[in-house]
Order: structure tokens, then sequence, then C-alpha cells
């Protein structure tokens, strides 16, 4: 009896085990092995996004004339602004770590991305990433020897202290993709103009505000702000020190 | 080694190369296939596990672990959906 019952319905056991295989991995899967498989596994990995990359710039560089003649003075100008934001935060006493991004942030469900630069050269969690504008992208969150991964701000799910305009402090919420949602009191002065900043000395850029809605009745209006840089396109970020 | 398993063996990399480079809906949609074709597709869970250690985060809801999603997916398709389906 017990070895028909158990042969009728063999998914029984196929779920115990996929229910102890799920609660060991969150459980178990943290910290020590996690950190263990992670750096294993991004001596693979490396060299494939590395590949990848060079492969996405050469398809770049071989494009028409034009936009190659382009392309080249757009780096001439990049070359000169970066060798003069240097000698500005030179001035300024602030460090800046320049890192390149490995992964697409297209791979990751998550919107995180990985950069190419880990505890080896002195990145520590929790320090803010930003663009090469000066938008504040997202946080470190995990670091390993050669690699770093990187939460941005706008991760689904994430809720964050902003300062609206300068002036009030909000919270705002992540919706993955870039975009944010805040709902806010209708006494609060918002405009389509207006902008989300993280708090800090830096005043760092992290949204535009996009499209505000004010229902008749809604005691609140509901925002939409987006990061104002194309996280897609970027491919080198600076970590704050 | 029947066809069958080659095929498998050489899906593994090509699903493995995916989490780096292509989309991560791609690699979603890979393993929704592989489950749909081979019996019990359990490098389906070893790959969500490599996407959750690259790419995953702590703070987000638990509902997006992809691990859980992948064992969820896989085992409605073997026990579920294949049945009905006859497969």
């Amino acid at each position: 009896m017990m070895n028909y019952q158990s042969r009728s319905r063999p998914w029984r056991g196929y779920l115990l085990l996929s229910l102890i295989i799920t609660i060991f991995i969150i459980v178990w899967l943290r910290e020590p092995i996690a950190y263990g498989t992670t750096s294993l596994f991004s001596r693979i990995a490396v060299p494939i996004w590395r590949v990848t990359n060079s492969i996405t710039h050469n398809v770049e560089v071989t494009r028409s004339q034009s936009e190659r003649s382009m392309l080249k003075r757009i780096s001439v100008l990049e070359n000169e602004n970066y060798v003069l934001r240097i000698l500005l935060e030179h001035s300024a006493g602030k460090n800046r770590h320049l890192a390149y991004v490995l992964s697409s942030i297209r791979s990751s469900p998550y919107d995180t991305i990985i950069i190419d630069q880990g505890s080896d050269q002195g990145i520590e969690p929790g320090r803010v990433v930003i663009s090469d504008q000066g938008v504040a992208l997202g946080k470190i969150i995990e670091v390993y020897p050669k690699i770093s991964k990187i939460e941005l701000f706008s991760a689904y799910g994430k809720d964050l202290e902003l300062i609206l305009d300068g002036e009030e402090r909000v919270i705002a919420s992540g919706q993955g993709s870039q975009n944010f949602y805040l709902r806010l009191p209708r006494g609060i002065n918002v405009t389509a103009s207006s902008t989300l900043m993280l708090p800090g000395a830096e005043n760092l850029l992290i949204a535009n505000v996009e499209n505000i809605k004010n229902d008749s009745g809604d005691a609140f209006q509901k925002v939409l702000a987006r990061l104002p840089v194309n996280i897609h396109a970027i491919n080198k970020v600076y970590v704050l020190e | 080694m029947s066809w069958s398993k080659n095929f498998r063996f050489a899906f593994m990399p090509v699903i493995l190369l995916s989490v780096f480079i292509l989309p991560w809906w791609v690699t979603a949609i890979l393993i929704l296939v592989g489950s749909f074709l081979f019996k019990i597709f359990i490098e389906g869970v070893l790959i969500s596990i490599l996407i959750q250690l690259f790419y995953g985060r702590d703070s987000g809801p638990i509902y997006l672990n992809a691990i859980l999603l992948a064992i969820i997916a896989i085992t409605l398709i073997e026990f579920v959906l294949k049945p009905r389906l006859r497969l």
C-alpha cells in the first residue's frame, strides 16, 4: 500500500526536495558560501564580460566615417572634460574612483550592475556610485576581490529619502528601470522641472520629475521621476570615497 | 549517449553564457524551454542560483528571488503542465 501511494504520487518527493533546496539556498547560501562561489565564478565571468564589451566596442568603431569622426571628437571632449573634472575634484578635496561597468543592466533582473573594481582596489560596501555627469546611480552592496556589485537607487522595492528641489525631504520608492514613484501631500509644491537630490553635502542629483498626477478628491499627488541619464549606455562610473 | 542527452549537454553552456551576455528574460525563457524539453531540468535551478549570486540583492522582495521562481516554474511545468500536455 505504502509503495503504491509513493509510486502514484512521485511529485510529493520532488516538491519536498524543492522545498528543502529552497530553504537551504535562502538560509544558507548567504555570506560565506555566496562570497566564495561568486568569487570563484567571477574568474569565469570577468573574461566573458570583457570580451563582450570589447566586441560591442569594436562594432561601434566599425561605423560610418562621419560617425567615427564624431565619436573621436566626443572622445577628445570627454578626455578634456575628465582632466578638468580631475583638476576640479582635486581642488575640492574629493576623491573619485574610476570603474568600468562589466555586466549589462539588461542581464540583471534586479537592477544591479557589476564593476571591475573590488576590495583589491580599495572599494568598500556602502559607497555611492555616480555617473560621468555626476548623477547618483546607486550604492555598492557587495565587494569581492576583483569585482563589486552596485544596487541602483531606482531598484524595485527600494525606499529612499531624497530632497525635493533642495527643500523638502520626501520618500521615493524605486520602481525599477530608472524610475521612482512618490506619493506626496498636495501641499508640497512639485512641478515638472523639479529635481530630486541625495541628502548630503554634495547635493548629488538623482532624478528629475517627469509626471505629476493630481486626482480630484485625493489628498495625495502621485509623482513619477526618472534618472536623467540612460543607464544602459553607461560604461564607466565613479565610486565616491 | 542519445541525441536528447547530447542536446541537453550542449544546452548548458548556451544557457550559462546567456546569464552573462544576454538580457535576463532570454535566460528565463531558455530555462522554461529547457524545462519543457528535458526531464526534471535541474540545470535551470543551478543557473538561477548563479543569477542570484551575481545579480541578486538582499533588500528586494522575497517573491522576486530567482531561485524560488525557477523552482516553482520547473515544478509546475514538470508535474502540472507536462502531464496535461502529455509531453
